[in-house]
């Protein structure tokens, strides 16, 4: 049976580039057949590396035919990811000449500490403010400082977070946002356990977008997540909260979790309308 | 009373643990004010970090949130009612 190859990358179709060749025992990802990557899934593929890596597989990338994805990925400066993890690229990686696209690009950055958390919640702002809905702004700042606070606080991520967000459509109607950020980590399960005992990744999930919900055993805590679900859900978007094999998918009207390939960590991404309700 | 002064962007329970560090541990018949006139944005986390260390952890007789974008504002009464000491915040 033929393997379906994406050709657009998103939250939904990231397992279906990843793969673990086990006769070679090298990780593997095929992006030869992708004409468009979102900054959820380079956050995605950027967390796969780091944990093929962490577990000492070596990672192959296989880069798109399309030379505007190729651009776009170098870019986004996955480069940086590629050499910090050793990965083997199969291709060529173009520099680019890095116009300033200050204005739609948070390019993929790793963060370690509650101060990078915080300059890229800054990064959000400054970078968006003005182009954006103002109460969109908001929401984005919260929910990157939120996240990212969850990543340093909670995950036990070995090589911290990754961050990547992009504006797409710019001045159309359907103008959106995506911003991800992901950790390798214990996982939503894993850092719930202690408190709330054995579940599904999928309960775990469920439960940790619920209020007051936290590892922490304080009133205050529980916010973070929650609130960025119910802030980018009443400004009609969608946020996709990813832990280890399962994916939770939540908009305004719905809300659905669905298996996924194990990956180490958590990655949550969110799209908000640029201007919603025009 | 102590007069602290929020920057004008404030996302991590770091930043409010840095903000308040300099305040001394019992605060019990003092009233702390947090400046916000050039603050812009803040998260739920930042601003529950703010009302614990003051409120809560050094006891403080009342907390004034003075110039707040208006979601801050909210944040912090949300913060304060989670924590049962929403009688002790003020919104100046």
């Amino acid at each position: 049976m033929p393997t379906f190859r994406p050709t657009t990358l998103h939250a939904t179709h990231l397992d279906d580039v990843l793969s673990l060749d086990v006769h070679r025992g090298v990780a593997v990802i095929d992006l030869v057949q992708v004409s468009f990557v979102d900054a959820y899934a380079l956050t995605g593929l950027a967390c796969f590396i780091a944990s093929a890596a962490g577990n000492g597989i070596p990672v192959q990338l296989l880069l798109p035919n399309d030379a505007d994805v190729r651009s776009w990925l170098s870019r986004m400066h996955l480069r940086d990811v590629l050499d910090a993890f050793d990965v083997r690229v199969e291709g060529v990686l173009p520099r680019v000449a890095e116009r300033d696209r200050t204005d739609t690009l948070i390019e993929l950055e790793r963060f370690n500490d509650s101060h990078g958390s915080d300059r890229l919640a800054s990064f959000i702002w400054e970078r968006l403010k003005g182009g954006v809905d103002g109460e969109v702004v908001n929401q984005l700042f919260e929910a990157t400082g939120e996240l990212g606070q969850n990543v340093v606080e909670h995950a036990g991520s070995p090589v911290g977070g990754f961050i990547a967000a992009q504006r797409y459509k710019a001045g159309a109607p359907e103008e959106r946002i995506v911003v991800a950020v992901g950790d390798v980590g214990v996982g939503i399960r894993e850092s719930l356990r202690v408190r709330y005992g054995d579940m599904t990744d999928a309960e775990s999930i469920r439960r940790a977008i619920q209020w007051h919900v936290s590892r922490v055993p304080d009133e205050g805590r529980g916010q973070g997540l929650p609130g960025v679900v119910d802030g980018v859900r009443g400004l009609g978007g969608t946020v996709w909260i990813r832990s280890g094999a399962a994916c939770r998918t939540v908009t305004r009207g719905q809300a659905r979790t669905s298996e996924v390939s194990r990956l180490q960590g958590t990655i949550v991404g969110a799209r908000l309308p640029c201007r919603p309700g025009r | 009373m102590s007069t602290l002064i929020a920057p004008k962007l404030v996302s991590s329970r770091d930043q409010a643990r840095e903000l308040t560090a300099g305040l001394t541990d019992d605060l019990s018949d003092a009233v702390v004010m947090v400046d916000c006139s050039a603050l812009q944005a803040s998260t739920p986390s930042f601003v529950d970090e703010l009302v614990k260390a003051v409120l809560v952890e050094r006891g403080a007789e009342r907390l004034i949130i003075k110039g707040a974008p208006e979601r801050t504002v909210e944040l912090a009464r949300r913060a304060a009612q989670n924590r049962g000491v929403a009688a002790r915040l003020e919104i100046g």
